[in-house]
């Protein structure tokens, strides 16, 4: 249940994320949340795809999100469905790989302040 | 996977994915903001729809509150207590609705298309800033008078624009701003100007001077002078003549005459224009508008009408957007603006009705200069002394601010300077001159009666119009506005003039009083179809040489002579009219040659299967095909004494030189050059060119009635996305319509009538319209072609004019209230 919630609320985070920062948001936000989840690379990239798959369907539920797809497949000469899943790759490669970043930057910061207080001692 | 293997794979995915994202690959936009599904372009489906209310709080720039109510067609009424505001609010819902037309144009019309085309547009580009439109626009901008009422409406409009702009968010941007991966850019009042320049540029050029040219080149000058005219032969005057029309002005043609060598060289300048994209002859150049208007004592319910449908290139979005304007006490005029332009340019108030067609006057004339140095000129020589050129370094950029190309411009005191087919030659055109067109449209929409309305109208001077004009107390009128140069000499500019003298130069300009004008005629109708503005008999003042042939005007002419009880539906009804003056004209002749008795079979055929054509271009008509074909070889056939040497016609004499010819059955140019030693008349290359036209028919589109011919196959209406995309494109239209009918379709079927509009000036006001397209520039809106059905069967809308927001009652859509800062 905890699990649960916690996902939850990643993915709420990467939504808004993306709402306020773009797609930038979605590594940034993995880095911080890798940095915090010791690498936890499965979740961020689980909790991105849900996230933009969520803005997927708020953009469906607005307007023709199918004639769309099929148009922009047409216009740049790729087969429509590779779109869609382009856009759920997308954020599910940026969360995960960043996440997986952030938790070894955050364990080669921990790693240093333990470091810098051994040779205190 | 060890840790550090696994964080290195990490890192490597991580840069190469923001790397994909953030980088764009080929044509392709940056990955990332375009796959963003809240801010990229899947977000386009959030503005496919009105939203039903919209508060725009804080706006600054407003005097008050501004209540836009868009009806059932989605057509916006703006409703604002001062004209400024309701300027200003056109300007926001213009880009609420257009926003992606408005940058397209505008880069179009700056010169700055490789901004979004790459070096592809650069002619394009090249073409608008040698012709010095960015500078003319620039330079009036700096002349202005920023308290005429032009230049008022122009600000409030860009700051309506651009507080539309200031609270757009990236998910609300138009879908070719994520194509084009690039932000809006904000509105300035420049733009305006470029605009007209850019419509200008479409309407008030030709290159008759060339054309000529090229003709004598081939034929001598006096032949030349005949085929390209400064009367047209088939006269149906936009001013009603004193003698009875349509006309011949009679006459032989001179034969052809041993070429002049002196227009050799500028007959090159052809070859040159085309190869650096400039304007060709348009073969087609009998494509236009029309709008004509009945008084009151020929309507069947005793009110005025009047009927309007300028042809220009069809795209989408349309080049119009349609809007309705209430300021209480000052304003009330609905109808259409072009996005980018403040103000409803055809339209109509509580009291009166207007509508254009293209002028097609000579504005524009070419001086051979003598310069200092060839290569790089600094000076240029008038009188005898060298005065300076002015130069303008102009520099061509990609998306990303790499300069592509950088051209030196140069202007003498007459225009912009280039060098043509080896020779430098200087243009003065009036659309580069200052004039006040905005202001003037903005106060005729405050005139009540058409007299009064063709008087404020006086300052708009490019491009030059046919303005007709029809009021509630039955007055019809119409004059031809422009600025019509007052030339030395013979008064003619229809051919190069020595620049070295200031003697060349234009001396003035007409006076309105002198325009071509007429009010209320005694035939209790009016109309224009781009044809010759007056009859030789009335007026012989140059406008202009190789006018467009009358067949529409004929054909307007016939329908309203016949009767006089015309109603709303006769004028509907004829605007989409599939029948035409030309076919009606030539056709007897095609049919009179074949019935000879030294015929040969297969003209003989031809004329059998032509003889159950009734002239009518409807999309299911078999027979159309062949007649065109015929008139493609007649024209090659007669006027072969001006192929150049690939076979083509290095100029092309009017259809009406064509149909006048026919009166002179032995005329030297009905001689086939290709046979020595026959002479051949005119029955025999109609008969030549009736059995060519059915073998290359039949060969290319089969058997007669076998569905090959049939028009809707081989002639479609095709609506080009701005950027012309196909996807986003409406393109093999089955519409009716063909050569010079009244709603003409030929060719590639690119242009066409692009606003049709009938006003019944009664009691009220009532209109009914429509354009190919829709008032969304969203592709994926159901506004966005919602009009192109019903412009493709001929119907019209019924437009709503509310006096008041609560008038609209349940034709009301979606409501935006603007508010000023609190």
């Amino acid at each position: 249940m905890r699990a649960a919630l916690r996902f939850l609320l990643l993915t709420i985070a990467f939504l808004l994320a993306t709402r306020f920062a773009g797609w930038w948001g979605v590594p940034l936000l993995a880095l911080a949340w890798g940095a915090r989840s010791g690498g936890d690379g499965w979740s961020a990239s689980a909790a991105a795809v849900v996230a933009w798959a969520a803005l997927l369907l708020r953009d469906a539920a607005f307007g023709p999100l199918g004639e769309v797809m099929l148009t922009l497949g047409a216009i740049v000469h790729v087969p429509p469905v590779l779109l869609v899943a382009a856009t759920l790759v997308l954020p599910a490669l940026l969360a995960a790989s960043a996440a997986v970043v952030g938790g070894a930057l955050a364990d080669r910061r921990r790693e240093a302040s333990s470091a810098t207080r051994v040779r205190e001692r | 996977m060890p840790r550090f293997a696994r964080v290195s794979v990490a890192v490597v995915v991580l840069a190469l994915t923001i790397g994909v994202a953030a980088v764009p690959i080929g044509p392709l936009p940056r990955l990332g903001p375009f796959l963003d599904p809240y801010g990229g372009a899947w977000s386009t489906t959030t503005t496919t729809r009105l939203k039903p209310f919209l508060l725009l709080r804080d706006t600054p720039g407003l005097d008050s509150s501004v209540s836009v109510h868009y009806d059932a067609r989605a057509v916006p009424h703006i409703f604002a207590r001062t004209e400024h505001d309701a300027y200003f609010a056109l300007g926001v819902v213009v880009a609420r609705d257009r926003l992606a037309q408005l940058e397209v144009q505008n880069m179009a019309a700056s010169g700055r298309l490789t901004e979004l085309a790459g070096a592809a547009a650069l002619p394009l580009d090249r073409e608008t800033r040698g012709l010095g439109l960015p500078r003319a626009a620039e330079r009036a901008v700096a002349g202005v008078d920023t308290a005429s009422a032009g230049w008022r409406a122009v600000r409030a409009y860009t700051d309506g624009v651009n507080a539309w702009l200031d609270q757009l968010r990236t998910d609300e941007h138009p879908f070719e701003f994520h194509l084009l991966d690039r932000p809006p850019e904000r509105w300035a009042p420049i733009n305006s100007l470029y605009l007209l320049g850019r419509m200008s540029y479409t309407l008030a050029t030709d290159t008759h001077e060339f054309e000529r040219a090229a003709a004598a080149a081939r034929v001598g000058r006096a032949a030349a002078d005949a085929l390209f005219p400064m009367h047209s032969p088939l006269q149906e005057p936009i001013v009603p003549a004193r003698v009875p029309t349509p006309r011949l002005l009679g006459g032989r043609l001179p034969p052809p005459g041993a070429p002049d060598d002196g227009a050799l060289l500028l007959a090159t300048a052809i070859t040159a224009m085309r190869r650096d994209g400039l304007p060709a002859p348009d073969p087609d150049r009998d494509r236009g508008s029309n709008n004509w208007a009945v008084a009151p004592r020929r309507t069947a319910h005793g009110a005025a009408l009047l009927a309007g449908d300028p042809h220009l290139d069809l795209t989408l979005p349309s080049i119009w957007y349609e809007a309705h304007l209430v300021v209480p006490g000052r304003l009330d005029v609905a109808g259409v603006t072009i996005p980018g332009a403040p103000g409803i340019l055809i339209g109509f108030t509580r009291d009166l009705a207007w509508t254009f067609t293209n002028t097609g006057a000579d504005v524009a004339d070419y001086y051979a200069e003598t310069v200092d140095d060839d290569a790089h000129p600094s000076h240029y020589r008038v009188d005898g002394a060298w005065r300076p050129v002015e130069r303008r370094v102009e520099r061509y950029r990609d998306a990303h601010g790499a300069v592509l190309a950088t051209d030196t411009i140069r202007f003498t005191h007459r225009g912009p300077l280039r060098k043509l087919a080896g020779r430098w030659l200087s243009m003065r055109w009036t659309a580069l001159e200052p004039s006040d067109d905005i202001g003037a449209v903005v106060d005729a929409a405050h005139t009540r009666t058409a007299r009064d309305w063709l008087h404020a109208m006086e300052p708009f001077l490019v491009p030059a119009q046919n303005m007709l004009v029809a009021d509630r107390a039955g007055t019809i009128a119409i004059r031809s506005t422009g600025h019509f140069p007052i030339r030395p000499g013979d008064g003619r500019g229809d051919y190069v003039r020595d620049g070295s003298t200031s003697a060349s130069d234009w001396l003035g300009f007409r006076p309105v009083a002198d325009y071509p004008t007429a009010i209320d005629p005694a035939q209790g109708f009016l109309a224009s179809a781009n044809q010759e503005p007056e009859d030789p008999t009335t007026s012989s003042a140059y406008l202009n040489t190789d006018w467009p042939p009358a067949w529409r005007a004929m054909r307007i002419a016939t329908h309203l002579r016949a009767t006089t009880s015309v109603t709303v539906d006769t004028m509907r009804a004829m605007q989409t009219d599939p029948v035409g003056a030309r076919a009606a004209w030539f056709l007897p002749y095609f049919l009179r040659a074949a019935a000879r008795p030294d015929a040969s079979s297969r003209a003989r055929e031809a004329a059998r299967l032509l003889a159950q054509w009734d002239g009518g271009y409807r999309p299911d008509d078999q027979r159309a095909v062949l007649f065109e074909a015929a008139m493609t070889e007649l024209t090659r056939r007669t006027w072969d004494e001006l192929a150049g040497p690939d076979g083509r016609l290095v100029a092309e004499p009017g259809g009406d030189i064509l149909a006048a010819l026919l009166v002179d059955s032995t005329s030297a140019w009905w001689d086939d050059r290709s046979t020595p030693g026959v002479v051949e008349g005119r029955d025999a290359i109609l008969d030549a060119s009736l059995a060519a036209a059915l073998d290359r028919v039949t060969t290319r589109y089969g058997a007669p009635d076998a569905g090959g011919w049939r028009r809707d196959r081989i002639v479609t209406a095709n609506i080009f996305h701005l950027l012309q995309i196909p996807q986003l494109s409406r393109l093999g239209l089955h519409a009716s319509g063909g050569p010079s009918t009244l709603s003409p379709l030929s060719g590639a079927g690119t242009d066409g009538p692009s606003w049709r509009m009938v006003v019944e000036l009664g009691p009220t006001v009532r209109a009914w319209a429509t354009y190919p397209g829709g008032q969304s520039g969203n592709p994926f809106s159901d506004r966005y072609d919602d009009r192109v059905p019903g412009w493709l069967a001929g119907t019209l809308d019924s437009i709503r004019t509310p006096r008041t927001p609560s008038d609209l009652g349940a034709d009301e859509r979606a409501i935006l209230e603007i508010d000023p800062p609190r």
